[in-house]
């Protein structure tokens, strides 16, 4: 008699769980599951079009991603949006952060804290737009400011060697705002007496932040890096509004090229492959940065 | 916990009742009851009383139109011109959709994606609007239906049909079927601002004018230093065939079946371009933010290529009395241009084919010719197409050199073959590319040649001996 | 020996009010880069269109043509854009916020079976690039037939992995003990989720509400694949048309267009900052 009054019990409970969780989980799958799985397993191997004509191909997708001289540059430019993205935000962001909360004045405080965020607010088409006239090589407000330093003019978006690195610009400016507000809460709840501790302790001020705030703020630090990471794999925004991927294809992202080969070539079946490939390597570098975690990221379970 | 439950349920119900509305449930009233559409009403309440005696006496057939635009620039009349129409055939009720997609450039594929999407969801329109550069595609998926016999069988088609140019027609003809009465028809002209070329004190060139004259010009413009700079390269790969063209050169061979993009005359082109940006101040550098129409108005350059298209952003600046058209120099290919045309087409799909052909042909018409092409695109139907240019006050001065290349046949159609959206994709980068002087014009254009071969080896449109006839069969004029 | 003691003092705040002078002039740079282009972007607006590109770029206009800006906002139809961003952005802030919040307090608060599993199901969500499974989310969508309105907007957003993870961390925070007394009194699970753990989480709530609004009004992938007439274009999608607008050689009137796109997101910040900043839930980013 108990024993059934236990498992009916238990049978409740999760049904009650069920119940509350099943909205989220039943769009997730929807939305997110099925076409992931889909995607891997079935689209990925397959040559269709929007009308029909399903094949399977095996892994002839794949072979055409990487016959695909584009592919190298495509990938070359993620690299070389992190190189620029990374520090700036994860090192960058902390330094504002920390200087923005070392401002005393309350009017001062406020004022940076939301120039620091608002660009992160505002739509990106809309910026992007200005920036897009900034950045001209005639007409633009930053070649004008070179020259008026007496430095040459700069083809921020027109030479395959800045391009990129414009929009590096552009994305940095954009988003610091992010990974300021994680870092600029993070060292807001680090407790005062934590630092006057150790001031009393005889540290200077900058060795205190590095030995008493930089620790506490690991874990903050370790999810900027991780979502900075991921974020960079799915640039799309800025490239398609700035250069539209050019010159050539200098300035192309994994993002827009499977927006490119399936919603503008109809290679859907090339897009799911490399839809494919940006999947397998968001999983190893979250793997990578979960797995060296526990020799850099302190949690304080308090 | 069971009013969660139910309170969840129900409200996934409701959302779901109100998102089955405009989208697949009723295809036919598509979008005009859906709440989040009030905006547009003030037109559509306007044009509804015409089309309520239609409703009394029968049930009017509607006829979804699709346009490329966003109908941003579409005028009211432009919204309404189908008041005229169903004052003629009252049991018909067309209805533009506005179908945009992004634009590399200005080119049909988005557009054609978007209409693909649209068949395969079972929503698609009736009549689509379509220009030259998908014909090949539409008609090799088997998307569109054959007009003869409609034209054979109605006088009003035969009419207009007779009123277009032949050569032009014969575009939308593949296999002698035919498949659209086009409505308007672009050629690439040179624009040339008058008050630069008077300040500089430089005469306005003659119709058969040279590259030579073209060189000495901007040359002219340069030692005069009224403007910026003489000329702005297009980055509109149709424009930029008119410039390949007068100079002997084509993206493809005649029949198109390889890259001709790397021909030494195509390279001369190329290099000229280069040259003109890096080497000689020629031109500013192509950029995605300022475009060669914009750089145009304001002034900065005295010259560039492009259709009547741009009359309506002219307009909308005040700038058209400065503009004077004239044909391409010629560079050894004679003063050819890249010309073409659109047209209505309807698709397969449509459940009144009858009606749907109706109001395709009469959109070659007078009534839609004066409504839509007074500014933007050159009329097709010369006929009511001279009588609108002329009466246009802001239109751009000499617009009847565009009619005299047609009749002089100084013109080629531009290359589309079915694989168009591809090669549309790599029409674009080589010009960046190109624009952004990274290499020599011989690499930069022997690595798109082999891009292009390498399409055409892969393509899904070579593969029969019956798909190779058709594409033999393209107007490739 | 006091002297000396305030001596110390006041040499001690001298140096406090230089390094926050510095501080306070060092920031002052940096965020005038920051809003330099929206400076620039304000002062271009309001010129004759024609001035558009001179050069240097002057702060001040000499003619202050605000009807740049009733131009553009009658030209353009910024209302009807707002308009549908605002069904789009309100439909998902609420519906993902009840499905989260219902989510993260199972997760946090009650015992399942396999509540672990499905945690980790969804919090693989959080990693999932959009482009690695968009081409056959597209293809459910195109199915179910909501290709072309607004609901293939929303709905796949319903499901907020992200705002899952922080409310459960919140509400795990929150101590049994509240839950225990109501549980002796009777009360149903939802009624302690309703009454008790969701008043106790509004900060929170109104965190993930102002990440998620701002991460849908600036949406534009999903709109630039799934929308394709422009009744139901949201404000990024619209944004790209004016860019469209800019061959008319207006940047004026462009740039004035750009203004009025900021109007929305600065009002929802400045509702938002001061939850934003009180709120304890980002900084509990501990797995």
């Amino acid at each position: 008699m108990q024993k059934k009054k236990k498992l009916y019990s238990a049978w409740k409970d999760n049904l009650i769980g069920y119940a509350f969780v099943a909205p989220a989980v039943l769009f997730f799958t929807v939305f997110v599951g099925i076409p992931i799985i889909v995607n891997v397993c079935v689209l990925s191997f397959a040559d269709f079009s929007l009308l029909g004509n399903f094949k399977w191909v095996g892994l002839e997708n794949y072979r055409d991603v990487f016959d695909d001289k584009a592919t190298l540059t495509i990938l070359g430019n993620t690299a070389r949006l992190f190189a620029v993205l990374v520090p700036t935000h994860i090192i960058g962001g902390l330094i504002v952060a920390a200087m923005i909360n070392a401002v005393r004045n309350r009017f001062f405080h406020s004022i940076f804290r939301i120039s620091l965020y608002f660009p992160m607010v505002v739509t990106t088409a809309s910026v992007a737009l200005v920036w897009g006239y900034l950045f001209d090589t005639d007409f633009g407000v930053f070649n004008w400011l070179l020259t008026q330093f007496g430095l040459g003019r700069v083809r921020w978006l027109g030479d395959e060697r800045w391009a990129l690195f414009s929009i590096a610009i552009f994305s940095a400016w954009k988003f610091i705002g992010n990974a300021f507000l994680y870092y600029y809460i993070g060292l807001r709840n680090i407790p005062e007496s934590y630092m006057e501790a150790a001031e009393i302790d005889g540290a200077s001020k900058l060795k205190a932040f590095f030995t008493v705030k930089i620790p506490l703020l690991t874990p903050t630090i370790f999810f900027v890096v991780t979502t900075t990471l991921i974020n960079c794999f799915q640039v799309f925004d800025e490239p398609y509004f700035l250069t539209n991927g050019g010159p050539g294809v200098s300035t192309q992202t994994l993002a827009m090229q499977i927006y490119r080969k399936g919603f503008g070539q109809y290679h859907f079946g090339y897009a799911s492959a490399l839809g494919v490939i940006l999947f397998i390597m968001v999983i190893i570098v979250t793997i990578l940065m979960f797995g060296t975690q526990h020799k850099w990221v302190t949690y304080d379970t308090e | 916990m069971k009013k969660i439950l139910s309170s969840a349920l129900s409200m996934l119900l409701v959302l779901s009742l109100a998102a089955c509305g405009p989208g697949g449930g009723s295809s036919s009233s598509s979008s005009s009851q859906s709440p989040s559409q009030a905006a547009p009403a003030p037109e559509e309440s306007q044009s509804a009383p015409a089309e309520a005696p239609a409703d009394v006496s029968g049930e009017a057939v509607p006829i979804r139109v699709a346009l490329f635009s966003d109908g941003n620039d579409m005028s009211d009349s432009q919204k309404n011109v189908f008041n005229a129409f169903t004052a003629d055939y009252p049991g018909i009720a067309p209805k533009f959709e506005y179908i945009t997609s992004d634009s590399y450039g200005s080119n049909w594929n988005g557009y054609l994606m978007k209409i693909q999407t649209m068949v395969a969801a079972n929503d698609a329109p009736d009549v689509i609007a379509l220009g030259l550069e998908g014909v090949a595609m539409l008609v090799m998926n088997d998307m569109a239906l054959p007009i003869n016999d409609f034209v054979e069988s109605n006088s009003m088609a035969k009419e207009l049909l007779a009123m277009q140019n032949e050569d032009l027609m014969k575009i939308f003809t593949v296999e002698d079927k035919l498949y659209s009465i086009p409505y308007e028809a672009n050629c690439v002209v040179t624009h040339i601002n008058k008050d630069i070329f008077a300040k500089a004190g430089i005469e306005l060139p003659s119709y058969d004018w040279t590259w030579d004259d073209f060189v000495q010009i901007c040359d002219q413009l340069k030692a005069s230093g009224v403007v910026d700079y003489p000329f702005a390269c297009t980055q509109n790969f149709f424009c930029y065939q008119a410039l390949m063209y007068c100079n002997g050169a084509s993206p493809l061979n005649a029949d198109w079946t390889a890259s001709a993009f790397n021909s030494p005359e195509s390279v001369k082109v190329a290099q000229f371009f280069q040259d003109a940006i890096f080497k000689n101040g020629y031109a500013p550098e192509p950029s995605d933010t300022i475009t060669d129409t914009e750089l145009m108005m304001q002034e900065r350059v005295a010259m560039s290529w492009c259709g009547r298209w741009v009359s309506d952003d002219y307009n909308s600046s005040e700038f058209y009395d400065k503009v004077w058209v004239t044909t391409m120099p010629n560079g050894g290919g004679g003063n050819t241009s890249c010309a073409g045309n659109a047209g209505f087409v309807v698709l397969k799909g449509t459940q009144h084919p009858e009606e749907a052909m109706t109001v395709a042909a009469w959109c070659s018409g007078e009534a839609y010719t004066k409504t839509f092409l007074s500014t933007g695109s050159l009329p097709s139907n010369f006929t009511y197409g001279a009588e609108v240019c002329e009466a246009a006050a802001n239109t751009i001065d000499n617009w009847e050199v565009m009619y005299k290349i047609y009749e002089n046949g100084d013109w080629k159609r531009s290359c589309d073959p079915p694989e168009y959206a591809e090669l549309a994709n790599i029409y674009g980068d080589t010009l960046s590319i190109l624009y952004a002087n990274q290499g020599t014009a011989e690499e930069i254009l022997n690595n798109a040649s082999e891009q292009i071969d390498k399409v055409f080896e892969k393509s899904d449109y070579r593969d029969t001996p019956e798909e190779l006839a058709t594409i033999e069969a393209l107007y490739k004029r | 020996m006091l002297e000396r003691i305030t001596t110390k003092y006041r040499n001690a705040n001298k140096s406090a009010f230089w390094s926050q002078a510095l501080l306070i002039i060092i920031m002052c740079i940096v965020s005038f880069f920051m809003f330099m282009p929206f400076l620039w972007c304000f002062s271009t607006s309001l010129r004759l269109p024609a001035d558009s590109f001179n050069l240097p770029p002057a702060f001040f206009p000499t003619e202050w043509r605000w009807d740049n800006y009733s131009y553009v906002f009658t030209a353009f139809p910024f209302v009807r854009f707002f308009k549908n961003s605002l069904i789009v952005t309100a439909c998902i802030s609420v519906f993902q916020i009840f499905f989260s919040t219902l989510a993260a307090f199972a997760f946090a608060k009650l015992k399942f079976k396999g509540k672990n599993v499905l945690f980790v199901y969804i919090l693989s969500g959080l990693m999932l690039p959009y482009q690695s499974y968009v081409i056959a989310q597209f293809f459910i969508i195109n199915y179910m037939g909501f290709y072309n309105t607004l609901v293939a907007l929303i709905l796949p957003y319903f499901a907020n992995p992200f705002g899952i993870f922080l409310l459960r961390q919140h509400m795990s925070s929150i101590p049994d003990s509240y839950m225990e007394a109501a549980i002796i009194d009777g009360c149903s699970k939802w009624r302690i989720y309703w009454n008790i753990i969701l008043p106790m989480s509004t900060s929170s709530i109104a965190v993930v509400v102002f990440m998620k609004f701002l991460e849908q009004w600036n949406n534009f992938f999903a709109a630039l694949i799934y929308i394709n007439s422009e009744a139901y274009f949201t404000l990024p999608m619209g944004m790209k048309t004016l860019q469209g607008f800019r061959s008319a050689g207006n940047l004026a009137h462009i740039l004035a267009g750009v203004m009025i796109s900021l109007v929305v997101p600065t009002i929802v910040y400045a509702w938002g900052q001061k939850y934003l900043l009180k709120s304890v839930a980002l900084s509990g980013l501990k797995s």
